[in-house]
């Protein structure tokens, strides 16, 4: 193939990555990489695409995927997702521990909620997210941080549904591997970028073991009631 | 401008840069080289080829630092797998090598599974199964165009389509900010 023809090809990052260009070809594109971010960007791209495969390969998933039926991105989703940022922001459901006194919630659905000694919300220190696995012994794996600060939890449901409501609900699980009462959040919405639900944890209300976070399905059609169990371990700060 | 600083970066600051904006290059790389370490040190003689480069005054377009330093890197890995491919005292051959299982390290994990689900989402979202098996059999199984066209009946056209929506919407997923820097900033808080 004449290296000129490599351009706006939709296979050529594919085809390099797969090592299946001349060389001259290779050279070609690789000079591109210092003089065009748009085929950096689609090689970094491309990069994640084979990863991505790889991964669900590997984890068994691909197979069913292959013949899952479609899940449309459609618009009224986005927009229903837009709209639905106000309402999220206006009827925050706080979480209580419900034994103890009712002064500061632990989980919340926004960092801002969590206020410190001068009335300044929480900055969000860690990120964890999650989603289904059984390869893992733990779905996900907090080092609390040194300092108080928000902890956001990504939780994927295990079937993602623009229009649907969640419900979150989480509680530390004791020695006996019981659950301990917990606390609820109602009404969360997934994200419109990439589907997960988002919820927070005030770091300094969390203890060093085990958790267990519940992600239940409350409306939003087929499925309703549907949950994922997922476990945390929190580590206490270094 | 300073020699030991590029646009304002340091050396140490080019190779976060990198880590953070190509990290799918970057996971790459450590699966083709079977070692995650080996792969570090392909990006760090990378990195440091490239800055000497810069001090000899042998680089255009400092903006566009990234890019040489993956340019290298491909080199380096192409080299790398030259020499273990030509090494006289080998007994498997570079097919064999590629099952065999992957080191990573603790962190990648996690980057890995948040990329799968990101490429789950596209594959699910494309309604066609035809489509879909397009797309595992060129990018996963590395499957030639010509051959995937013909047994599926598709134009060149017609198979070029189906992969510029399906990596499209990949990099719209990307640039909605699901992995971006700031993600991984926060992932390795973790």
């Amino acid at each position: 193939m004449p290296v000129s023809a490599l351009i706006d090809d939709p296979t050529r990052a594919g085809r390099y990555l797969a090592g299946q260009l001349s060389d001259a070809e290779s050279a070609a594109y690789e000079a591109q990489f210092a003089t065009d971010p748009e085929a950096l960007a689609e090689l970094e791209a491309t990069a994640r695409l084979k990863i991505g495969l790889q991964r669900l390969r590997s984890s068994g998933e691909l197979s069913e995927l292959l013949t899952a039926p479609a899940v449309s991105p459609n618009r009224t989703w986005m927009l229903a997702m837009a709209a639905g940022v106000a309402a999220a922001v206006i009827g925050l459901s706080l979480w209580f521990p419900r034994s103890g006194p009712v002064t500061s919630p632990v989980l919340a659905s926004a960092a801002s909620v969590f206020k410190d000694h001068n009335g300044h919300g929480l900055s969000v220190m860690a990120t964890a997210p999650m989603f289904r696995t059984r390869a893992e012994k733990y779905d996900a794996v907090i080092d609390l941080p040194a300092t108080r600060g928000a902890i956001r939890l990504r939780v994927l449901p295990s079937s993602p549904a623009g229009t649907a409501r969640y419900q979150a609900s989480l509680s530390r699980i004791k020695d006996d591997n019981t659950a301990e009462r917990g606390v609820t959040l109602s009404d969360l919405q997934p994200s419109t970028d990439d589907g997960f639900v988002d919820v927070y944890a005030d770091s300094s209300l969390l203890t060093p073991g085990r958790y267990q976070l519940i992600l239940t399905r409350e409306s939003g059609g087929a499925g309703n009631g549907d949950s994922d169990t997922f476990v945390i371990q929190v580590n206490s700060s270094h | 401008m300073s020699n030991d600083r590029i646009g304002g970066l340091s050396q140490q600051a080019v190779a976060a840069l990198i880590e953070q904006n190509y990290v799918g290059l970057r996971l790459l790389v450590a699966r083709r080289c079977h070692d995650p370490h080996v792969a570090a040190d392909l990006l760090n003689e990378a990195v440091v080829t490239t800055w000497s480069k810069w001090q000899a005054g042998k680089i255009e377009r400092p903006e566009q630092i990234a890019g040489y330093v993956l340019q290298v890197t491909m080199n380096l890995l192409r080299n790398h797998r030259r020499a273990i491919a030509e090494r006289p005292e080998r007994r498997a051959d570079a097919a064999k090598l590629q099952e065999l299982a992957i080191e990573r390290e603790p962190g990648d994990e996690t980057i890995e599974r948040e990329i799968a689900m990101q490429v789950k989402r596209v594959i699910r979202e494309m309604s066609s199964p035809r489509d879909r098996s397009i797309l595992v059999r060129f990018y996963l199984d590395e499957e030639e165009k010509d051959t995937i066209c013909r047994d599926m009946g598709l134009s060149p056209l017609q198979f070029d389509k189906i992969l510029h929506r399906a990596r499209g919407r990949l990099r719209k997923l990307l640039e909605a900010g699901g992995l971006g820097r700031k993600e991984l900033l926060c992932l390795s808080l973790l």
